[in-house]
């Protein structure tokens, strides 16, 4: 009976979906420039280079910063300085290497290569839907604005709050901003060096998502060194003199025993 | 077939002749292909990272990051003729990126040609990327050391001991005492090195050493010694290294020849933190003594000493280092009185106190001796308890004073084995 009882509650226990299906991996930090943290279930940890992405893991970048993320989709993530991110979900199927994602961005911006999954990505003012696209997306708290610019394919963008009408589809080389309760403004031409927040702010404010950065340096590797108490080897190499010392008459004694 | 043909020619023409249509995933494809081939190379798998790359700069052949990427990766995959000419594809396209410079300098310095490395090196040391800078400044110091570095080092000391006990005379003798046990010396050493080999992981060198002690009372105590040594050392991996030391002593006592040992110590080094050192050593020493006037069966310890131990040393801050040490040792010599094994067991510690470097070291030994010289009596055990301490103070760049006192109580079951020693010295130390 009550061995019957214990098989029911851990049968529960699997069977209750937030129990039972593990927060997944979803991809890798392959690039780190600066610092970044990684909040994952209330703990918060120091973004390394080649640390596993979890399924709902917030993403932090400091400032000066720069984070880029695989995900196994294919999907590269590109998160600039000061910029908040949370992966709200990440449904792959390793089958037809598809994902499923959502994700949020709190603050700051990211440049977004969406591999062949449906890849949506959230603001406070703003959600947008794409697929094998390149675009970047920015959001300013300050002014309650969301910014994409799209730089190959097209994506669908809305208003996040359920009441606001209109849907506006933006192609490579096109963007818009999204503010409050307002709808997509009307596309606009989009390059690279266009300022943000809303396409307003400094020239270049984007420029830090486009800069290619290769492999990380490899430092010289620092080869074994002695760690070493020069001094006590010093005084100790002539505290006695170097030779193999016994007592010297006791010796000779020894000799007369044994002969005795 | 007319009908069929048609179509795929529009295709044809239309997939090769519109640019929105070849051109339609080119940031897309280029991106992934970086982004693989840069996580490829983190994870050490550099083949992949070569085709990754490739497959980049085959999209954007003037792309500098790309031909970079591609020189990095072959330089990694050790490849570095095809990462020097990638590299310089790479530099022609930016002379002035610090990075590709660093890159092509590292390759150019695992190809041994220091030369044009330093000058690439010298060039990103002054480079406003910090990271660049610090790593473009150890590769020219290695450089330095390879090339200019010192081949020669010697090192002179000499300074005065007072003995409380040269001849080791125990405290219950058999048969008296010689009149005097204590006496006070000079003593002068010279250790010369010579690198005759300096690579980036392997290190050899060529030794000699001197000893010369000139007592005031007890000269048959005198002692000389010529010591040789070959020693080799190769940091092999990251963390790891390997050592080999070959030495052979001559000593004399009271200007007769008093023993002649050759040793081979090999050791493993390891760094498990990067403030530490983790050695294993053995040891394997060929003795021989002579007899002479004061020591007349002195042939009767000739034989060998095979040992074997680890030593861990590690700073505990930046002013205070340990060293802990356990070494098991065993003497097979040909008169079996002399048989023994022994555990020793050893602590050191050397602190910088800013005006004066200080030492303190404690040492425990236990020996047993295999057999007895008589029947009447038990066999040998000595427990020998060692301490010392001293003081040192830099002078000048090239000179110190070394102030020390070493104390040793050999404990015996035997009494007439039973013995102290105590040595205090001062001496001038002088680098070149």
């Amino acid at each position: 009976m009550k061995k019957t009882f214990i098989i029911m509650i851990i049968g529960a226990l699997l069977l209750t979906p937030g129990l039972a299906r593990p927060a997944e991996k979803a991809g890798d930090v392959v690039y780190l420039k600066g610092k970044a943290v990684i909040e994952r279930r209330a703990k918060t940890v120091t973004a390394k280079l080649k640390a596993s992405l979890l399924e709902t893991d917030n993403v932090a970048t400091k400032d000066r910063s720069r984070l880029k993320m695989l995900f196994r989709d294919d999907s590269i993530l590109t998160l600039g300085s000061n910029t908040k991110l949370v992966i709200k979900q990440y449904l792959y199927s390793p089958e037809s290497k598809r994902a499923e994602s959502i994700y949020e961005l709190a603050d700051g911006k990211l440049k977004a290569v969406v591999g062949g999954s449906g890849f949506k990505v959230t603001t406070p003012t703003a959600f947008a839907a794409a697929r094998g696209t390149v675009f970047v997306i920015w959001y300013d708290p300050a002014s309650d604005t969301t910014g994409i610019g799209v730089i190959e394919g097209e994506m669908e963008i809305k208003n996040i709050k359920e009441g606001v009408e209109g849907t506006l589809v933006l192609k490579a080389g096109q963007m818009t901003s999204i503010g409050g309760n307002m709808p997509p403004k009307p596309p606009q031409a989009f390059t690279p060096d266009t300022g943000g927040p809303g396409g307003g702010g400094p020239a270049g404010f984007l420029s830090e998502l486009f800069e290619t950065a290769g492999p990380m340096v490899e430092m010289p590797v620092e080869r074994i060194e002695q760690v070493k108490l020069d001094l006590v080897e010093q005084a100790a190499s002539i505290s006695t003199p170097p030779i193999l010392q016994q007592p010297v008459n006791v010796t000779k004694v020894g000799l007369r025993l044994v002969f005795q | 077939m007319k009908r069929r043909t048609a179509p795929v020619i529009v295709t044809v023409l239309l997939l090769f002749w519109s640019p929105a249509l070849g051109q339609e995933h080119r940031e897309k494809d280029y991106e992934t292909a970086m982004t693989k081939g840069t996580f490829a190379i983190e994870n050490g798998d550099y083949k992949a990272a070569v085709e990754y790359f490739q497959k980049a700069l085959d999209m954007k052949p003037k792309d500098k990051i790309a031909a970079l990427s591609l020189g990095i990766a072959w330089s990694r995959a050790g490849d570095l003729m095809r990462a020097a000419e990638a590299l310089r594809a790479a530099l022609s396209m930016d002379p002035s990126d610090p990075r590709i410079r660093y890159e092509l300098a590292v390759v150019l310095y695992k190809r041994g040609e220091t030369a044009a490395a330093r000058e690439h090196f010298s060039t990103i040391a002054g480079a406003p990327d910090e990271e660049l800078a610090a790593a473009a400044k150890t590769y020219l110091d290695r450089i330095a050391a390879r090339e200019g570095g010192k081949k020669l080092s010697l090192n002179f000391q000499a300074g005065v001991q007072y003995d409380s006990n040269v001849i080791l005379d125990p405290k219950n003798p058999v048969v008296p005492a010689r009149e005097k046990k204590s006496d006070s010396r000079a003593v002068a050493t010279f250790d010369g090195k010579y690198s005759f080999l300096n690579r980036d992981i392997l290190t050899a060198t060529a030794g000699y050493q001197l000893y010369q002690s000139v007592h005031a009372n007890i000269e048959d105590f005198n002692v000389q010694q010529h010591s040789l040594s070959l020693a080799a050392h190769s940091a092999f991996l990251e963390k790891m290294a390997v050592g080999l030391t070959y030495t052979f002593s001559y000593t004399g006592v009271g200007g007769e020849h008093y023993s002649t040992v050759h040793q081979i110590k090999p050791v493993f080094e390891m760094k498990f933190t990067p403030q530490s050192l983790t050695a294993v050593h053995v040891g394997y020493e060929d003795r021989k003594f002579y007899n002479s006037v004061d020591f007349p069966v002195n042939t009767d310890r000739v034989g060998t000493n095979v040992s074997a131990g680890v030593t861990h040393t590690f700073l505990l801050t930046k002013e205070i280092g340990i060293a802990l040490d356990y070494t098991f040792d065993t003497d097979d010599a040909d008169v079996n009185v002399w048989d023994s094994t022994g555990h020793k067991g050893s602590f050191q510690l050397q602190s910088d106190l800013r005006i004066v470097t200080a030492f303190a070291t404690a040492a425990f030994t236990d020996r047993k001796y295999e057999e007895t010289s008589s029947a009447a009596l038990p066999k040998r055990h000595d427990q020998t308890q060692e301490y010392g301490a001293g003081l040192s103070r830099d002078v000048t760049k090239k000179v110190r004073l070394i102030l020390s006192d070493f104390y040793t109580f050999n404990d015996s079951n035997l009494s007439q084995y039973e013995y102290t020693r105590n040595i205090v010295g001062l001496f001038a130390e002088m680098r070149l």
